[in-house]
């Protein structure tokens, strides 16, 4: 096709292709097999999950329902455990249900597919945690960085759509990061700072290295450092996988991933940082806090801060649904709601780009939730907290 | 008259002015804004960090280094074919999978087809000025500066 070398099909694929298993499954797997070709894929291989990002009921996204509609009606099912995004809004009023006319119709479809309803980009927190080496197709940005670089686990940034076709399927083309030496150290990362926020490290380190795979010498962090610093870097970026030295599985050591003098070295200063986390004073005018969901670890820590305190500006928590259902009867939860801290699982980016009206500056600690809100500025978490009342 | 030869990925013949940026696009924050909606401003590019904000990338010769950003950018590219607002044809110096897969995903489903081709050229962006009157052979992976 086009100069791009065919695969090598198993008999039951080629039955598929040529329409003995129904349409959907036809067309899904011509679009896997185109996919693949243009990548080099010398074959299909089957994936252990998959994570689908298209979690948004818009209006606009007709071909994915036709799609969806097409496989719910040939009773097509998932063949792997298949997560879901968030939900966009949580409380939608009559303007957002007009922009996501066809949530209902998604969610339920969806459903019948066999998707597990856990509304959340941190798939990984308890619902999909994939072994390390094991083989997935995943999207969405974040969830892919997090798969790769802290499980070990190996996918390629999926699109929407794709990874449904993935998931009816079972498969995903064997290119990309699922081989070895894609996953190999490419340039190294220095940062020179003594106050490091992971958010605003991230999205410096996708802007400078694009797509591909940097290697950070050693840095204290947590998990959810890590997740954080990883949505940011595919935001400004397209890095599919990051190593830290002496954290993530695959980087034991400097001299275990890099199997030659690095590309480039890259310099991140006390400066940069600085030019990214600052911010005109008189700004914000709500916070957000939770781009990627949060976590319970992070709820508590973050939530901690506000126990006697009351919001001086409108400051939301998006958490991962499971987590905010478990936490619910507690006493750090019911202080939060007394503070004035809107506790929510729906999507920040989703909610503040639709809801045009009344749009207010959003001063949040996250990298990626900057890249994409125009009337956003990003701020440290204790900078957010500060602004938001609990410093 | 220049001429630079790579690898098509979506075929098809078209000529038409070029639009270049030095700099990766996120195509899901530049094209999922609000006024995306309009269809008339389905193709126009709302990502303030980018050289390109507010331009019409419809009917021009796209040429960039690659997408960046949100696993989002097939169903975003798709929808523009779909609503008749994208670009004429692409050109990038690696084709990253999120943007062949929204071309791909139109080809296979819509269908219809976007040449798409990749030219790993390192100068590409000197080479191909915005512009230029150009044609774009994506089934020879054949990019000719024409004026």
């Amino acid at each position: 096709m086009l100069g791009n070398k065919a695969m090598k099909l198993s008999s039951e694929e080629k039955e598929i292709l040529e329409g003995g298993r129904g349409k959907a499954l036809q067309l899904a797997l011509r679009t896997l097999a185109r996919y693949g070709e243009a990548f080099g894929a010398e074959r299909l291989v089957e994936i252990q999950s998959a994570h689908l990002a298209g979690s948004f009921g818009a209006f606009l996204y007709r071909t994915y329902y036709a799609m969806i509609r097409l496989m719910v009606e040939e009773g097509l099912k998932v063949q792997v455990t298949t997560t879901l995004n968030p939900r966009p809004i949580e409380n939608p009023h009559f303007i957002d249900r007009l922009m996501l006319n066809h949530q209902e119709f998604l969610e339920q479809s969806l459903g019948r597919l066999g998707v597990t309803p856990n509304y959340s980009c941190v798939c990984y927190d308890r619902e999909n945690l994939p072994a390390a080496g094991s083989i997935i197709a995943w999207a969405e940005s974040s969830a892919v960085q997090f798969a790769n670089s802290v499980l070990g686990a190996r996918t390629n940034r999926n699109s929407v759509m794709i990874d449904l076709c993935s998931a009816l399927t079972g498969k995903t083309p064997e290119f990309g990061y699922l081989l070895d030496k894609n996953r190999r150290g490419q340039v190294l990362i220095k940062v020179q700072a003594k106050r490091i926020d992971f958010p605003s490290l991230g999205f410096l380190i996708g802007k400078k290295v694009v797509n591909r795979v940097p290697v950070i010498e050693h840095l204290e962090c947590s998990r959810d450092d890590l997740k954080n610093m990883g949505a940011a870097m595919a935001a400004s970026g397209a890095v599919a996988l990051f190593h830290i030295e002496g954290v993530t599985p695959e980087a034991p050591g400097l001299k275990d991933i890099f199997d030659r003098e690095p590309l480039q070295t890259i310099t991140i200063t006390e400066a940069e940082l600085n030019s990214l986390r600052s911010f005109e004073k008189n700004a914000p005018e709500m916070v957000v806090f939770g781009c990627p969901h949060l976590t319970a670890a992070e709820f508590n820590t973050i939530g901690e801060r506000y126990r006697g305190k009351k919001v001086k500006l409108p400051t939301y928590f998006c958490v991962i649904p499971r987590v905010k259902q478990e936490l619910q009867g507690t006493e750090l939860y019911q202080g939060l709601i007394e503070a004035g801290v809107r506790i929510t699982s729906q999507c920040p980016l989703a909610t503040w780009t639709i809801r045009i009206l009344g749009r207010k500056t959003i001063l949040t600690n996250s990298g990626k939730l900057y890249y994409y809100l125009d009337k956003s500025e990003y701020g440290t978490t204790e900078d957010c907290l500060r602004f938001s009342g609990a410093g | 008259m220049k001429e630079f030869k790579g690898r098509g990925i979506i075929g098809g013949r078209v000529q038409g002015k070029a639009l270049v940026t030095a700099h990766p696009l996120n195509l899901t924050s530049g094209l999922s804004k609000p006024l995306n909606l309009f269809n008339r401003l389905a193709g126009v590019y709302y990502d303030r960090h980018h050289e390109l904000y507010k331009q019409d990338l419809f009917d021009r010769i796209l040429v960039f280094p690659q997408t960046i950003g949100s696993t989002f950018t097939g169903m975003v590219v798709l929808e523009t074919i779909r609503r008749g607002r994208a670009p004429k044809a692409i050109i990038v110096q690696s084709a990253d999978p999120l943007l062949a897969s929204g071309l791909i995903l139109a080809e296979v489903w819509l269908p219809r087809k976007v040449p798409f081709l990749e030219i790993p050229e390192p100068d590409l962006f000197n080479l191909i000025r915005t512009g230029d009157l150009v044609e774009v052979d994506g089934d020879a992976g054949v990019v000719k500066i024409l004026g």
